[in-house]
């Protein structure tokens, strides 16, 4: 049996982080389960947080096992309203776990659970059925079908440098869905590093296709390893250093043609 | 290593720090020719400003000087960092520093709309209180709440400095930031903390702390010895 999804994704340490010997506070997950269903997940630890990097990777963690139990449990049904209202009731939960864990151990380390704050971007897809995309803060999610796309954007507040995170006593309020329909069958999620490059801002923020189109191509056609090689290449060349000095994350996934 | 070949970069406009300094060219800063230090200082603001790659884009600056004979002066409209090119700040008149902050919020909300407007994303505005003296204006108590609240509202943050006799009493009432006292005339090293940490807060990562270097070259802090 062919594998139900292609993968690829990449978290490269900006310049930033490099230079003051840093290390990325980005994480990801992308995870496919053995009924074929796509879980792809970003998150973006706060450079001012003193283990925004824990509390990214905490997140992501929690997500991907709770929406694998879900899928499972739902087994390879259709998706409806009902399954709908459940897998963001399991997303919910998911952050609520995370938080729970970030608080654990910020009471270890005597500090706060303020020291864990992430960003949150995801998908999860069931191939020719469609799925959902979850977002608290900045980075985006894509959905790309042809020529046809759905952007998650990012939400940042007024200022440009501040955000959303997880860690937040509001998160309820910040938790955005979005629903997929079946036809999409390619999906990047990135994080805010990544976004400036990929995005064309103005009053309603737009994919820039000829940045995602060309990746979806080579990965489409090289191995996972040599793709990730590639993709971190690309988004650690000189041309992006000259733009942003954040880390980037970008995770790509492509349904197999059924 | 390989690239993915082909891939284009949006062309977006950079994001914006407004910065706006509010500078005290009463009478009184003539004395111990504070004024020329303070000349000097904006000059240093200049050079290490545009020496930053980032911040020189990033970084907009307005300086007002309050005195005589307009109780507030712009003595420099908003410009980018690549293009400030540093005034030069008389000392003449009394203090309406009231009048001077009031003037420099409705600057920041206006910059703040041209950004909406053309879609340039923005991080929080600074607003800078340079001051030897104490207000002089009648209604300056209320200018100080109005201060106050915009920066307890997240419109701006707000940092006040005093130099020499300054009455830092009255300049704790602009900001919920404690007022800091210049040692001497060290105004180099001031602008030049303060192009350093408009350096370190036009850089992007998302945050809910500003991000600023310890001002100890410059300051003292009241209340510490």
């Amino acid at each position: 049996m062919r594998a139900a999804w292609r993968v690829a994704g990449t978290s490269v340490v900006g310049p930033r982080h490099a230079a003051s010997g840093e290390s990325c506070q980005d994480r990801h997950r992308v995870h496919v389960t053995p009924a074929g269903a796509l879980i792809a997940v970003v998150s973006d630890g706060a450079g001012s947080a003193a283990h925004g990097g824990e509390g990214a990777a905490l997140l992501c963690e929690a997500i991907v096992d709770r929406l694998d139990w879900f899928l499972l449990l739902q087994g390879g049904g259709a998706v409806t309203r009902a399954t709908v209202a459940a897998a963001c009731r399991t997303v919910r939960d998911a952050v609520a776990q995370a938080r729970k864990r970030a608080s654990e151990r910020a009471r270890d380390y005597g500090t706060s659970i303020a020291a864990f704050h992430a960003t949150l971007v995801g998908a999860v897809m069931v191939p020719g059925k469609g799925g959902l995309f979850f977002h608290i803060g900045d980075g985006a999610a894509l959905a790309l079908a042809g020529d046809r796309w759905l952007l998650s954007p990012p939400r940042n507040g007024e200022y440009a440098d501040t955000t959303y995170f997880f860690t937040q006593s509001d998160w309820h309020r910040h938790l955005r869905f979005a629903l997929i329909g079946p036809e999409y069958d390619t999906i990047f999620v990135m994080s805010d590093g990544v976004t400036d490059l990929a995005l064309q801002r103005g009053a309603e923020p737009r994919p820039f296709l000829p940045f995602f189109e060309p990746i979806g191509r080579f990965l489409a056609q090289s191995s996972r390893e040599e793709g990730e090689q590639a993709l971190s290449a690309t988004l650690d060349s000189q041309a992006v250093r000259a733009r942003t000095d954040d880390d980037k994350t970008l995770v790509w996934a492509q349904a197999a043609a059924r | 290593m390989n690239l993915i070949p082909d891939v284009a970069l949006a062309e977006n406009s950079s994001q914006r720090l407004p910065c706006v300094v509010v500078l005290d060219g009463s009478t009184s800063m003539a004395k111990d020719n504070a004024i020329g230090a303070l000349n000097d200082g904006l000059k240093l603001l200049e050079a290490d400003l545009k020496a930053d790659d980032v911040a020189r884009q990033r970084v907009r600056i307005l300086v007002l000087r309050i005195g005589a004979p307009q109780d507030v002066e712009v003595v420099t409209d908003w410009t980018d960092a690549i293009e400030f090119e540093a005034p030069e700040i008389e000392a003449n008149g009394t203090t309406p520093l009231g009048a001077g902050v009031r003037r420099a919020l409705d600057e920041i909300e206006g910059e703040k709309a041209r950004y909406r407007d053309h879609g340039i994303p923005y991080n929080r505005p600074w607003l800078f209180v340079l001051t030897d003296g104490e207000p002089t204006d009648p209604d300056w108590e209320a200018a100080a709440d109005e201060c106050r609240q915009a920066e307890e509202k997240g419109r701006v943050s707000v940092f006040c400095v005093g130099v020499g006799d300054a009455n830092l009493a009255k300049l704790a009432r602009f900001s919920p930031r404690q007022p800091l006292a210049l040692k001497g005339l060290a105004f180099r090293e001031f602008f030049l903390w303060l192009s350093r940490s408009a350096r370190a807060g036009s850089q992007s990562a998302p945050s809910d702390s500003i991000q600023m270097a310890a001002p100890t070259d410059w300051a003292v802090v009241p209340g510490r010895s």
